[in-house]
Formats: structure tokens, C-alpha cells, sequence
């Protein structure tokens, strides 16, 4: 390893913000997307309040009668958002994975600036990539799987045991393992990809196993880096609720105020995201570095 | 490093295995009381104003280790009416376990474990060997034998009694409803184990078959049971305890109680029991005892902090409650008798973690007390109205969770056990994916609103409850609509004369037998208004209620016009009201056209117009177009559609990003 922890957090910001344009495109794409699927829940919205005064008083507190009888008369449309998000959702993952391919190559060739760069990834890497998100939802499928049948082996442990503490201590382990385990899943989808792309294999399966013995025999360096970056994300929060929690609910231009203020977090989030791809090429690039050895004549 | 990952498991383990270990038996006794106001449990004020129906006299033995009970129990019986009766019909409600083709068993799993069946070994009447023959009273089933009738030799003439005399014994089933003990500790809960006579009435018997979800019907009468347990158990029960002696293996408990329609008790071994004093305005007390598992002490002080005040408001509002004790057992998870009524007993159970703000269990002990009067003492046939208890239950719980506790917030629970204050959109296993955190008030009405929207149609509060054809349309109609339409008759005469209805029913009907025809009869005697209309559109019917302002058209320079619609099929009398700048005008409608023009006249500058503006029609499906506007309105919309497209947007990032 040539490069310490904050060498690669400041080469890779560096080149996150050589890169920032992009995150404009990734932004558009997020805001579309979303908008597909809230445009007909404004309807629905301004429908309902339109010429309503429970609009005026919903400025001052929810109504929460309002929302039950909401929820009820537009019931048949609220149940069909899952299958459209589902589709949303969908189309979203493999315009991110075309993104994601169009990153990884300009962070892995970080002299270079074209945008040209960045859609010959997008479309080099996007089948290879693909396949990766395929396997990954296999991963996290298993995770969800393992996290359900733990809580039943709980359940069915304590179904004759009035030890409702024991019981409530375990299942919030298993939680903590489900997270766990997506960060692994994760970290593995995202070296494969990594992987699949700085040493240009096309063979999916064998740079999983990669990207697997990668994270083992580097598992401190690689857990420090995505916690690190995930804190800086954290932080982004964490200040997004800070000064929302202040902004008042009217007069209507805060209203515009608190828009702006989550666009700017989005965005952060984007950038964020940029950021864990361009950690993980820096540090699969530096530990997979061959170094040879020169000695002085 | 799988050292150290062995010794963190060992310490997780040896923890749990401390917190299992906590189990222990106290006593707490602040509930001295002076029992001279009192005579066999009941105040001596009290006692001739009770029928003496049906008398028991049982002596019950419960064997822990092997679960069972054996009894002796002589019943007397006296005729109170103006007809002779020439049979007996009793309910044997244990033998709704005996299979898994009973009533009952249509909606609870009776296996091995929870099968059980009374072995009656000796039937006497009046000294001589009867037979006893089982029918199906309500719904034909040959598998069901829990009802019976003994045909007499001689009728019993009005005025006569007749003596009758049971041997029997029981296993007690593993709890799946009600009655049964709990696997995870040893709690015995023992409810409508005893045979119990019906009700005769009108020259003929009402004695209903063990309704799966539905409650019970009897006549008041005086309680003397002996329940003996071995030795380091402590009982819980109806009656007042009036004498305990022991020996080295067991201990015998002596419980009385008048003016009661059954007797429940519960044995443990494990379990607190603390006692506090509630003082009637008169000076005179009742104990209110708590047996309460070890696990969930940090409860005690609250539920007792709930039963003083549902005394309180009940004393103030529609009665005194007129028994020694009020005893609240609050079950073990691993049973399932929790969440029910008996008379001066009901049972509870709390969540690991409730904070107060979430009205749990508060609003279940409130709506558990609250039968102590509507059932306990307004004795409704429970098979037939079951709303006569449990909508009045409802409502009552509900205007008493919100007389002391006015904000109670929406919560939703991640993991199963902890409640975070928010609304939860979407989740899976239990983790919430799209929810917003938030105080959100709970108003008045609101969560049974919430189930009354799932069922609009299906029955009417008037059908015979063991009729109806879903579990969804019992509860909505025993629950859910009859706390809407109370709270909704409640709102439209005004609390004040709300409250005086409420104590002159608890006035006439108490210690008495009570049919819905009773309730409106009162409430029509403290109004002016026929309130036929309203039972008519509330009580008989499953009508819908969807009121609407179509249209608010300024007409000229000071007149305008309110074009309001009745859409649903229900009628309510309104009001409508005309929102200006300065003031607000007012006009009534009391017919039940589908539609109707309103003018109104004024210089203001109007704002809006609104039909039922103060929300009295609980049972209104739609409040957002109960108003009309004259500008349009988009804030609101954009606002919560913008936090909508917020959470999309980060949805997407998480969801998009694999």
C-alpha cells in the first residue's frame, strides 16, 4: 500500500469535484424518476384540497381523520403506487448502473475529463455490471431471508418463555446482522464492479470471488474507508435536519425554502455516492498495485 | 478474535439467562379499606336493589401440576318471573374446547393442548338423579355441547326455586382463548368453567351456545366459591375474600360476591400483587387490587393511576361503582386471556415498551373497566347486542382516555417492540421503509374511524351480533360504529345531556337485563327532537354519510349561493356554515333532500362555505369536501407533495443504488 487513508479520501474528493458536472446529470435523472411517481399523488392531492379548508388547516397541523379518510377513498390508486414504484425503481437501478459504469472508468483514468469517457463506460461496463446486479440481489435477497427465518427460530424459541426482554434483545441483533450484512453485500457488489472494470475482466462470478478475497485480506483498510465516507453522508443529514427543524411550516415561501434544502441534500447524497466509487478505485488500485522493487545502483 | 467473540456471546447469554431469572411472587398491600359499607362484596346500600336469580355454591380444587380442577357446585335457582318453567337450560361453555368441531373452534386451533371438555360425574336436581340432554340453540352443529336442558318432573312455578348439584372436573386447556394456562409460567386464568344456568325470561330461556368472539348472558345472583391451590399460589377472583386458611400443602380461599352474573378467578405462583384505595365522594372505599407479572412492574403504578380514574369519571359522570374490589390482572405473554371482562375482574397485558404518549394500555384497562358497568352491571345480552357493551365500552374508554389524557400521538413499532411517534407507509418484516417521523395527535374517534372505513357496508349495529358473517363485521359493528355513533349522538345533543342519558340508563338498567329498544327509549325521553330519523339512519341501517358543498357561486354584490350535496345514502342534520372575513353565517339543514341551495346574504368578504362545520357526523367519510373555497388552494397539496417526492427521491437512491 502506497497511499494512507487520507492521501486516497483527498485524491478522491479531488477527483469528485473534477468530476461534479456528472452528479447534474445523475440529480436530473433522480428528479425525473421521483417525479413519475409523485405527479399522480399530487393529483390525487389537489384534487382532494383543492377547494378543500382542511388545505388551510393542514398549513397549521396534520389532520389525522383527514389522512385515515385519504387513505380510504383513494385506496384503489394508493395500492397501485408498490407496482409502479416497483417499475420506477426497476428502470432506475439500470439507468444507475450505466452511470455507475461511466463513473468507475473516469475515476479509474482520472487525467482524463470527457464526457465521451463517461458514457463509453457506461456503455462498456453496463452488461458486465448488470450481471453484478443480478448476483447482488441474490445477496441481499439472502439477507432478508436469513433476517426472516432468524426472527421465526426467535419467535418459535421464546413462544413458550415469558422473557419478552431476551427475546427483544435478540431480535434487535438479528437487525443489526441484516445491516451488517447489506453493508457487506454492498461493499462486495461494489469491488466486483471495481474490480470487473480497473482490470477489465468481463468474467463476473470470478471477480466476485475477487473482490470477496479483495475485502478479506483487506478488510480494516476497506471497512475504515466506507465508514468514513458513509459518516461524512451521515453528517450531510444530520445538518439537512438540523436547520430544517427550524424552518417554519408557513407563510408558503418557506415552503420553497425547505424545497431548495432537500435538493441540496439529494445532490450531497449524489456527490456522497461518487465519493464511496471513487474511494474504492483509489484503494483497488493502490493495494492491487504490483510493486516492484528498485534498489539504488 | 473468536475468543473474543466467544466470550461476548457468553456474556449475551449468561445475560438473558439473568433477565429469566427475575421471576418472584410479593405482596403490596396500601388497599385497607372499611369494609362496614359492605355486605358479601356489595355495598349495603346497594343490596336490595339486586335480584337473587341464580345462586352458587362451589368448592373447586385445582391440582398445578396436573392442571385440573375437580368442583362440587350447588346451584339455586329461583323462578323471578310470571311463567312457569318446565325445564332447566344451563351452559357448559368449557365443552366449546371438547373438539376441533365445536362453534368455537371455527376460529381458535383446539388441539391436545387445548382440548377439554367438563366430566360431569354426579347431576342432581333437587336431590335426585337427572339426565341432562344438549341442543344447539342458535346454530346447528352435533359437535357443539354447550348448552343443555334438564326437563323437569315438576315446573317451576314463579316465586319457587329449585336446587340443583353438579360433581364434575376439568383439565385446564393451554390458553388460546380466555380460559387456559400460560406455557411460560404458572398462571392459571379459569373463566366460564362452572355450569351456569341461562336465562329465563318472557316464559321462555335465552341460552346461547359459546360464540366464537362473542361474550355472554346471565342472571345476577350470589357467589360463595372455595378455591383451594396449592399452598404458594395466591388467587385472584370476583368475590371478596373472606377467609384464607392453609396447611402445609395447600391453601383454601374463601371468596363471596352478590349482585354478580359470574365468577372468574386466576391462580400464580408468580406474580405481583399490590393493592391500592380508591374513596368515594361518600367517604366509603373499594380496593382496587392489581396482579401484575414481574416483568412488567414499571406498569403497576399506571394502571392503578387508570382504574382511579375511570372511577372517578365514572362516579362523576353516570354512577358509582358499587362492589369492595376492582381487580385488574394483567396476564403473561404466553397466555391468551388478556383484553377481557368479568365482573369486578378484568384482565390486561402491556407491550415491552409504552410509553404513555401511545394511550397503551391505559386505553385497554379504560375500555376493560368500562364493562364493569356496561355488561357487568347493564347486563346486555352480549350474544344478540353486543354493542350494548362493547360500542358503549369503546366510547366510554375513549371519552376517558381523553378527559385525562387529551394527546395521545400515532405510532407505529419497528422491530416489533419499540414505538417510534410517526405514520408508516410501507415496511417490511417489520423494518419501515417509507414513514415519516412526527407528533401526530390521535383525535377523538379517530382509530375507530379508522376500522369503520374498512367495513362500511357489511351488517348494521342492530343485526344479531352471532349473525353477522365476518369476525371484520362483528367488531365494526360492536366496536368500531357504535363508538362513532355515540360520540356522534354525543356531539349533537351536547355532552351535558349526554352524560344525563348515560346515568339514567345506569339508573334504570342497573343490576338489570338491558336491550338496545331500552337505551333509545332514554334517550328519547331527555329529548324534545323524534329522534327516530337518527337511529333510523345510524342504528337500523348500514347507510353511508357523505356530505358535500358542490359550489360556492357569489349571486350578486352581497348574495350568495351554497349548493350542497348529500352523496352518500345516510341523512344527518346539519349545519352549514358561511366562512367571511368578519363573521361567520349559519343555516340549517334538517330534510333529507340529495341537494340543496343555501343563500346567504352579506357585505363581508366571504372565504368559504362548510357543511358540518364542527364535525358531529363521526361517521362522515369524507370531511375534505365538506368545505368549498372561493379561491383555490395549493400550499397544502405542494407541501405534502414535496415531502412525498423527498422521500421518493432518497427511496430511489437507496432502492437504485445496489
Amino acid at each position: 500500500m502506497i497511499l494512507n487513508i487520507r492521501q486516497i479520501l483527498l485524491q478522491s474528493i479531488r477527483s469528485v469535484f473534477h468530476n461534479a458536472h456528472f452528479v447534474l446529470l445523475m440529480w436530473a435523472v433522480n428528479v425525473a424518476s421521483a417525479l413519475v411517481l409523485t405527479v399522480p399523488i399530487i393529483n390525487l392531492l389537489m384534487g382532494d384540497l383543492g377547494r378543500s379548508m382542511i388545505s388551510d388547516r393542514l398549513t397549521l397541523g396534520f389532520d389525522y381523520i383527514w389522512y385515515l379518510q385519504f387513505r380510504n377513498i383513494y385506496s384503489t390508486q394508493l395500492d397501485q403506487l408498490p407496482l409502479s414504484i416497483y417499475f420506477v425503481v426497476g428502470m432506475y437501478a439500470l439507468i444507475q448502473t450505466f452511470f455507475l459504469g461511466g463513473l468507475i472508468a473516469i475515476f479509474h483514468t482520472p487525467d482524463k475529463n470527457h464526457t465521451v469517457d463517461f458514457f463509453y463506460g457506461g456503455v462498456k461496463y453496463f452488461f458486465r455490471f448488470l450481471k453484478v446486479l443480478l448476483v447482488s440481489l441474490l445477496f441481499f435477497a439472502a439477507a432478508f431471508k436469513i433476517n426472516d427465518y432468524s426472527g421465526n427460530f426467535i419467535t418459535w424459541l421464546f413462544k413458550n418463555s415469558e422473557n419478552v426482554t431476551a427475546d427483544f434483545i435478540l431480535k434487535s441483533f438479528r437487525y443489526l446482522l441484516l445491516v451488517f450484512f447489506i453493508g457487506i453485500a454492498t461493499m462486495i457488489s461494489d469491488y466486483t464492479k471495481v474490480s470487473l472494470a480497473v482490470r477489465d475482466k468481463t468474467r463476473t462470478l470470478s471477480e466476485f470471488y475477487n473482490a470477496i478475497l479483495f475485502i478479506k485480506n483487506n478488510f480494516n483498510i476497506v471497512f475504515v474507508l466506507f465508514l468514513i465516507v458513509a459518516i461524512i453522508g451521515a453528517v450531510g443529514v444530520v445538518i439537512y435536519n438540523i436547520i430544517g427543524w427550524f424552518i417554519p411550516r408557513t407563510p408558503f415561501y418557506f415552503l420553497i425554502l425547505s424545497f431548495i434544502l432537500q435538493q441540496l441534500l439529494i445532490i450531497f447524497r449524489l456527490l456522497v455516492r461518487m465519493l464511496f466509487y471513487s474511494t474504492q478505485v483509489s484503494l483497488f488500485k493502490d493495494l492491487s498495485a504490483d510493486v516492484i522493487k528498485v534498489e539504488a545502483q | 478474535m473468536k475468543q473474543v467473540s466467544i466470550l461476548i456471546l457468553f456474556i449475551v447469554l449468561a445475560g438473558l439467562l439473568y433477565i429469566s431469572e427475575n421471576d418472584i411472587t410479593s405482596y403490596k398491600d396500601q388497599g385497607k379499606i372499611n369494609t362496614a359499607f359492605y355486605q358479601s362484596g356489595i355495598l349495603k346500600s346497594e343490596h336490595d336493589k339486586v335480584q337473587r336469580v341464580a345462586n352458587y355454591n362451589i368448592s373447586v380444587e385445582l391440582n398445578a401440576d396436573r392442571k385440573f380442577i375437580t368442583a362440587q357446585e350447588e346451584i339455586v335457582w329461583i323462578n323471578k318471573t310470571k311463567f312457569p318453567a318446565k325445564e332447566i337450560q344451563f351452559h357448559f361453555y368449557p365443552n366449546a374446547y371438547k373438539s376441533d368441531k365445536t362453534l368455537f373452534a371455527k376460529a381458535y386451533p383446539i388441539n391436545s393442548e387445548t382440548r377439554t371438555q367438563l366430566d360431569i360425574k354426579t347431576f342432581l336436581v333437587n336431590g335426585d338423579t337427572a339426565s341432562l340432554i344438549y341442543f344447539q340453540p342458535d346454530i346447528a352443529n352435533p359437535y357443539d355441547s354447550t348448552v343443555a336442558k334438564v326437563l323437569l318432573n315438576t315446573s317451576v312455578q314463579p316465586g319457587d326455586s329449585i336446587k340443583i348439584y353438579f360433581e364434575y372436573s376439568m383439565k385446564i386447556p393451554r390458553s388460546v382463548k380466555r380460559m387456559g394456562y400460560a406455557t411460560g409460567r404458572n398462571f392459571f386464568f379459569v373463566s366460564q368453567w362452572f355450569p351456569k344456568v341461562g336465562v329465563f325470561e318472557n316464559g321462555k330461556w335465552t341460552c346461547s351456545q359459546y360464540h366464537p368472539y362473542l361474550n355472554f348472558y346471565s342472571d345476577f345472583g350470589d357467589y360463595s366459591i372455595k378455591i383451594k391451590v396449592p399452598k404458594d399460589y395466591i388467587v385472584a377472583s370476583t368475590g371478596a375474600e373472606i377467609e384464607k386458611t392453609s396447611d402445609n400443602q395447600s391453601t383454601i380461599f374463601h371468596f363471596v360476591q352478590f349482585g354478580v352474573h359470574d365468577f372468574v378467578w386466576m391462580a400464580s405462583d408468580e406474580i405481583l400483587h399490590h393493592s391500592e384505595v380508591y374513596s368515594r365522594h361518600d367517604g366509603s372505599q373499594i380496593t382496587i387490587h392489581a396482579f401484575v407479572q414481574p416483568e412488567r412492574e414499571k406498569y403497576i403504578e399506571r394502571y392503578f393511576q387508570c382504574v382511579k380514574n375511570c372511577l372517578k369519571y365514572f362516579e362523576d359522570h353516570i354512577g358509582i361503582y358499587p362492589y369492595q374490589n376492582v381487580t385488574l390482572v394483567d396476564v403473561p405473554r404466553t397466555s391468551a386471556s388478556g383484553g377481557m371482562e368479568y365482573p369486578t375482574l378484568f384482565t390486561v397485558s402491556a407491550e415491552l415498551f409504552s410509553p404513555q404518549a401511545t394511550g397503551w394500555p391505559e386505553y385497554l384497562v379504560a375500555h376493560e373497566f368500562s364493562h364493569q358497568f356496561f355488561q357487568g352491571l347493564i347486563a346486555n345480552n352480549e350474544v344478540y347486542e353486543a354493542w350494548l357493551d362493547e360500542g358503549f365500552a369503546s366510547y366510554l374508554a375513549t371519552k376517558i382516555m381523553y378527559y385525562y389524557k387529551p394527546e395521545i400521538l400515532e405510532n407505529f413499532k419497528f422491530a416489533s417492540y419499540i414505538p417510534i411517534y410517526g405514520l408508516n407507509f410501507l415496511s417490511y418484516n417489520e423494518i419501515p421503509m417509507i414513514y415519516t417521523l412526527a407528533e401526530i395527535q390521535i383525535p377523538e374517534g379517530a382509530r375507530s374511524a379508522s376500522n369503520y372505513y374498512n367495513n362500511l357496508r357489511v351488517g348494521s349495529i342492530a343485526d344479531t351480533s352471532y349473525k353477522l358473517p365476518t369476525r371484520v363485521s362483528y367488531v365494526n359493528n360492536a366496536y368500531n360504529k357504535p363508538e362513532l355513533v355515540l360520540l356522534t349522538l354525543e356531539r349533537y345533543v351536547g355532552s351535558d345531556k349526554m352524560m344525563e342519558i348515560l346515568k339514567d340508563y345506569y339508573n334504570n338498567f342497573k343490576y338489570k337485563h338491558t336491550t338496545g329498544k331500552d337505551f333509545i327509549k332514554i334517550v328519547q325521553n331527555h329529548l324534545k327532537e323524534n329522534m327516530d330519523w337518527f337511529w333510523d339512519e345510524f342504528y337500523f341501517s348500514s347507510k353511508i354519510f357523505d356530505y358535500k358543498i358542490t359550489s360556492l357561486k357569489q349571486i350578486n354584490n352581497n348574495t350568495y349561493e351554497v349548493l350542497a350535496e348529500r352523496e352518500g345514502d345516510g341523512f344527518f342534520k346539519n349545519e352549514i356554515a358561511l366562512y367571511t372575513d368578519c363573521d361567520t353565517l349559519y343555516q340549517k339543514w334538517n330534510t333529507n333532500e340529495r341537494w340543496k341551495i343555501f343563500t346567504f346574504k352579506t357585505s363581508n368578504k366571504v372565504i368559504a362555505a362548510e357543511i358540518d362545520p364542527n364535525r358531529k357526523n363521526l361517521l362522515d367519510i369524507n370531511f375534505a369536501n365538506n368545505s368549498f373555497t372561493l379561491e383555490t388552494r395549493v400550499w397544502s397539496s405542494l407541501s405534502l407533495a414535496i415531502r412525498l417526492f423527498f422521500w421518493v427521491q432518497n427511496a430511489l437512491m437507496i432502492l437504485g443504488s445496489i
